[in-house]
């Protein structure tokens, strides 16, 4: 890569993430809709805790569950999906005629995707805070941000490799990403400990990034939930860094690959099917 | 000379109504058929109807998995069945409320094609209730794979011969008429906006999940909120629901009704909601073709 390529490749890099910062923020319906649609679900299931009788701990599993859900929603639909919108749009022909590499374009939704779903996790774990009183305990702030911001980087890497597959299907696409909501919500055990799913499904779950983060995360915020830990700690750090880097690997190979099978099949450009 | 060669103007007359009986059922069949395509396509269809399943089923099981964690107490069974019942029948009310109003996204937004229905002599809302069918079939096969699987494989312990059908058929046709028209007035609101109603219909759906005591008691609620919870139809849907999988005093405050008084209760509501729902639509629709945003691309 000469020094020109580099410089436009960062280039297409800000330009992405721009768009996906300042353009989606600028949607305050939007904005509004995916901090308060999963608080709506989530106040059900903090009310169904409460109707069981459970301890308040187990509202701050929720919140935290809760909190995970915008970076989910943005990786699926966001990261995932995005090329399939730009399809449908009629942008992915643009793309391909400058310049600009698709990795770029992805690092940028990754980055500009980052932003957005950080700043709606934070609104509703401010509202979990503010509103039902939920009570975190934060044991070691090193090992949340680790946890975090390992959870976040193979959760993203995922995003990535999947945008790639996404590149060539058409309305399928849709599909596959509204069939893993809920069941993700419910793999990685959004509202209950994943533990309690058993070794075989948890162990199934474990293959989303987001089951393994969730729990690394509790267990360094719900001082409670050690005993009710999936795996140990390390572990689950050790795990999603090899996520992180077995999914980036994985979108560099199926970008460049799908993008010659979208171009020789002549799937880049066709819509609605 | 064959039938088809008569000259216009000699073939015997269509009677009016026959004529209009005739483009109501045949734009419901071809809106169905339409509705189905679009759905189940892209696959085949024990595919399609497996993965029309597994939204519903998923939210079924964090329901069985947050009472395995924390449902350990007395009468916890018969709280689960309730709850599980309760989530499975209002998938359905889900999937007809958002899917009615996703018709109008759909077709106005994505596939750019509404301005071509209005100009087909059918009436746009029989589209709608054609389009509605299909997704309410699908949800009731998914229903009962839900119902299904709750009993083979999650102990919910309510076997279909044990079910008052005098009660859950005559409630469910009303709550379905009651999401129908929900999903009409949903339609309604997105006729005449942009493209921030493509969240409502799951916005709403949450609310309601909230608002309607679905998987746990109004008494849970803040005042106000069960207050919102008591005048919506699908709170006593429900709950008759429930009762006829023998699942009683779930909500203490709805106890106390007998369970005639609660089915005339929710005709009553249904009734209002349909009309409200429907002079809605017909508002709305005005006013789409008046102002021009009928056929209005806002960037889907």
């Amino acid at each position: 890569m000469t020094l020109t390529d580099a410089v436009d490749f960062n280039r297409a890099v800000l330009a992405r993430a721009y768009v996906r910062v300042v353009g989606v923020n600028r949607e305050i319906s939007w904005m509004l809709a995916e901090i308060f649609l999963p608080m709506l679900s989530v106040t059900a299931y903090i009310f169904l805790y409460r109707a069981l009788g459970a301890p308040k701990m187990y509202e701050g599993l929720v919140v935290l569950g809760a909190a995970m859900i915008p970076f989910w929603l943005v990786v699926l639909w966001s990261m995932a999906m995005q090329f399939y919108w730009e399809k449908e749009m009629g942008n992915l022909d643009i793309y391909m005629a400058s310049p600009t590499n698709p990795i770029a374009l992805l690092l940028g939704m990754a980055i500009g995707g980052l932003v957005m779903g950080g700043l709606r996790s934070f609104a509703v774990l401010l509202v979990g805070l503010g509103v039902f009183r939920v009570e975190l305990s934060v044991t070691s702030w090193p090992a949340l941000v680790v946890a975090f911001v390992l959870t976040l980087s193979a959760l993203f890497t995922m995003g990535m490799a999947a945008a790639s597959v996404y590149f060539v299907t058409g309305r399928k696409g849709i599909k596959i990403n509204i069939a893993l909501m809920e069941p993700i919500y419910m793999l990685s055990g959004m509202f209950f400990p994943m533990k309690n799913m058993g070794r075989i499904l948890g162990a199934v779950a474990s293959i989303v990034p987001l089951s393994i983060g969730l729990d690394a995360i509790r267990q360094v915020t719900l001082p409670g939930m050690a005993n009710l830990e999936f795996l140990p700690f390390k572990v689950e750090l050790a795990i999603l860094m090899v996520m992180t880097v077995v999914f980036g690997v994985l979108a560099l190979k199926l970008m460049a690959r799908m993008e010659r099978k979208g171009k020789t099949e002549g799937t880049l450009t066709e819509k609605w099917l | 000379m064959t039938a088809d060669d008569t000259p216009i103007a000699e073939k015997p007359a269509v009677p009016r109504d026959n004529l209009a009986r005739r483009e109501i059922i045949g734009g419901l069949r071809n809106a169905m058929w339409v509705g189905w395509q679009m759905e189940s396509n892209w696959t085949k269809t024990w595919i399609y109807f497996l993965y029309a399943a597994t939204r519903p089923l998923a939210l079924c099981l964090i329901i069985f998995f947050i009472f395995k964690f924390a449902g350990n107490r007395p009468g916890a069974q018969t709280q689960f069945l309730s709850t599980y019942v309760g989530n499975a029948f209002f998938t359905i009310f889900i999937a007809v409320a958002s899917g009615i109003s996703w018709v109008v996204i759909q077709d106005r937004e994505h596939y750019r094609i509404i301005r071509y229905i209005y100009a087909t002599p059918m009436p746009f809302w029989i589209y709608i209730v054609g389009r509605a069918t299909v997704v309410l079939a699908i949800s009731l096969v998914s229903l009962a794979i839900i119902l299904t699987f709750g009993n083979l494989a999650l102990g919910l312990g309510a076997p279909f011969s044990r079910i008052d059908w005098a009660v859950l058929i005559p409630s469910t046709v009303l709550g379905i008429v009651s999401a129908a028209s929900l999903g009409l007035m949903f339609a309604g609101v997105c006729l005449v906006t942009a493209r921030h109603s493509i969240l409502m219909a799951e916005g709403a759906g949450a609310v309601f999940l909230l608002t309607c005591g679905v998987i746990y008691p109004l008494e849970v609620l803040p005042g106000w909120a069960a207050a919102i919870g008591k005048v919506l139809p699908m709170t006593y849907w429900i709950e008759l629901v429930r009762r006829s999988f023998g699942g009683y005093n779930f909500t203490p405050t709805l106890a106390d009704l007998s369970t005639k008084g609660t089915l005339l209760g929710l005709s009553v509501l249904t009734v209002a909601f349909a009309l409200l729902a429907f002079r809605w639509f017909k508002f709305a629709e005005d006013r789409a073709k008046k102002t021009g945003q009928l056929d209005m691309t806002t960037n889907y």
